[in-house]
């Protein structure tokens, strides 16, 4: 994919991108085949038009910077443009203010800030992954990576939901299948019904016996003690209702507990 | 519900059933898995086993699954590498289950190992299985591998799943045999996970880990035990190095989770887990660990009616050590 120079074609795409002074786009590659683009971004000042000599009188020649010599070349996934995917790439180093602009996402992460705030709100509002990388076209690895990120604490954002939206119940997400439609006889209780915070939290301890149910309230808990933030926590809540839900049918021991404790 | 068979049986019956068209797992030597025609199963080399007629170590004989699919609703074989693995619950059915083998020592091995818990649909679908191994014999000669029975492509770095759908009036039910307990000595944490660790925490004092073992005498045999809600989860002692000051595991441990040393186990394992396994329901996808039948010494012995590989590590969602994993079918 060759890399291409046109300072004008790359700075469209840089604006595209929403690249802000004094950061620049200065390289660009379009590849067709993939629908992909791919910007490279750098601080350096654009190289003054120099007037030179030619055999035909004086011209005006544009002179690209080259990239640093041995710097290491830092891309993520960016917001689509139309529709090609779109890559930022940097040669800069870049320390961590840098790392906070929309166009430039974290060490080792797979997305820009921009795009990792846009999965970040798929994510809490309760969208499967899955989902998600098609509506996105993600790789799944790439989503898998952020999102273990999340859950141990590596990246954070912040989450407020609508003011106008109700809260939404877990069960919209659920995926299609038997045990996951909720029926007027449930007795599972809702989303947003404190028992869920007080089993999360440990302190609400009950007897269970599915063993799927001990592993996950065991990860559920231990990465709701670790992080704080009422985020995590939603995601978590979200995510423990689901499954509940989902098993209604073999939790009968558990949810009559966790009934009687509402 | 008996949907699913399980024998030991010689390479023959597993050929016929394979050309049957039937959906299996197999156990067996790597030399036997070679020779099995191609079809839908899917593989993984163990020698060791639990049949019908008790605990047999054996290069000439498979242990084999028979999945039953319903009508209109295919299985399907899938191999993942550590790159697409994290999806392996994504694919799943939404009713139904996964039965996954991954080869020892591997890197896919240790990427599932530690990552599990945080894999999308995790814990929502149901996924058990097992590792594959070699005859202890064969330490340095051959490498444990999994077998995509499609092809008949031996894999040393990448797991082989059978995801089976069910009708939505079946449910699936994955339980653990473990008879290890916490014992009432001291609490275990680790700073971080993995299958190694140098020191740890006890009782919140850091301390290396292989000279507390060394110190207390403690069995090897016995396991690291968590309680993850009521359930005992294990980790395995593989070595204590006291002069490199390093202890080995055969899964791993995580940071954050209060582990104790097993309690010493009284009488014969084989007696115990028959009395432990005595209620469960007879016809489901069952192994067993390696680590049981040697220490136990479970060749010739039978340990209830439960038959299975026993193997290098078990699979009830996340990877387990010293544990059976029995799953049944339920019909609502």
């Amino acid at each position: 994919m060759p890399i291409s120079q046109s300072s004008d074609i790359a700075e469209y795409l840089g604006l595209t991108a929403g690249v802000l002074s004094p950061w620049r786009a200065n390289q660009y590659s379009v590849d067709p085949v993939s629908t992909s683009i791919h910007v490279w971004v750098t601080s350096q000042a654009a190289p003054q038009p120099e007037q030179k000599r030619t055999w035909f009188g004086a011209r005006t020649v544009r002179v690209v910077a080259a990239s640093p010599a041995g710097e290491v070349d830092q891309c993520w996934r960016h917001l689509d443009c139309i529709e090609y995917t779109c890559f930022v790439h940097t040669c800069d180093p870049l320390d961590a203010s840098d790392r906070e602009l929309p166009w430039f996402g974290q060490a080792d992460m797979p997305f820009s800030n921009r795009l990792a705030r846009q999965v970040f709100l798929l994510l809490m509002e309760g969208v499967d992954m899955q989902v998600i990388c098609d509506a996105l076209k993600l790789s799944f690895a790439d989503l898998w990576k952020f999102k273990y990120a999340l859950d141990n604490g590596l990246l954070h954002f912040e989450y407020a939901p609508a003011a106008h939206r109700k809260p939404r119940s877990a069960f919209i997400s659920a995926p299609p299948g038997t045990a996951t439609t909720p029926t007027m006889d449930s007795v599972v209780p809702d989303m947003f019904d404190p028992v869920w915070e007080k089993l999360i939290t440990g302190t609400l301890h009950i007897q269970i016996k599915t063993l799927s149910f001990q592993l996950l309230l065991t990860k559920l808990r231990q990465q709701v003690n670790l992080q704080q933030s009422a985020d995590v926590k939603l995601m978590k809540l979200r995510e423990l209702h689901r499954y509940v839900e989902r098993h209604e049918r073999v939790l009968g021991h558990e949810l009559s507990q966790l009934n009687q404790c509402q | 519900m008996n949907a699913l068979r399980q024998a030991l049986v010689d390479p023959q019956t597993a050929a016929i059933l394979i050309r049957s068209g039937a959906y299996l797992a197999i156990a067996g030597d790597e030399s036997i898995l070679a020779g099995l025609p191609n079809g839908n199963w899917i593989g993984g080399t163990i020698p060791y086993f639990m049949g019908q007629e008790g605990g047999s170590t054996s290069r000439e004989q498979v242990f084999i699954t028979a999945l039953l699919a319903y009508d209109g609703l295919t299985p399907a074989i899938a191999q993942y590498d550590t790159e697409h693995l994290p999806q392996v619950c994504v694919d799943a059915p939404d009713n139904g289950f996964s039965l996954i083998i991954l080869p020892a020592f591997s890197q896919i091995h240790f990427d599932y190992a530690k990552n599990t818990p945080t894999y999308d649909e995790m814990y929502l679908k149901p996924i058990v299985g097992w590792i594959s191994g070699i005859h202890l014999g064969d330490t340095g000669i051959c490498v444990p591998k999994v077998i995509d029975g499609r092809t008949g492509a031996l894999l040393e770095n990448q797991a082989v799943v059978l995801h089976l759908p069910l009708p939505g009036n079946i449910s699936v039910n994955v339980n653990i045999v473990n008879l290890f307990r916490q014992g009432s000595g001291d609490v275990i944490q680790f700073e971080s996970g993995g299958f190694e660790a140098a020191s740890c925490i006890i009782n919140g004092h850091a301390m290396p880990l292989a000279q507390y073992l060394t110190e207390i005498g403690h069995d090897a045999r016995l396991p690291l035990v968590a309680d993850y809600n009521g359930a005992d989860i294990n980790v395995s002692f593989k070595s204590i190095n006291g002069a490199e000051g390093k202890v080995e595991f055969y899964g791993p441990v995580f940071p954050h989770i209060e582990y104790r040393l097993a309690r010493q186990f009284d009488g014969s394992y084989e007696t115990a887990f028959a009395q432990a396994s005595a209620d469960l329901p007879e016809a489901s996808f069952s192994c067993n660990c390696i680590l049981n039948y040697l220490h136990s010494e479970l060749e010739g012995k039978r340990t209830g009616h439960v038959v299975g590989p026993m193997t290098f590590g078990e699979v009830a969602y996340q990877l387990l050590n010293q544990t059976m994993v029995h799953m049944t079918l339920e019909m609502h």
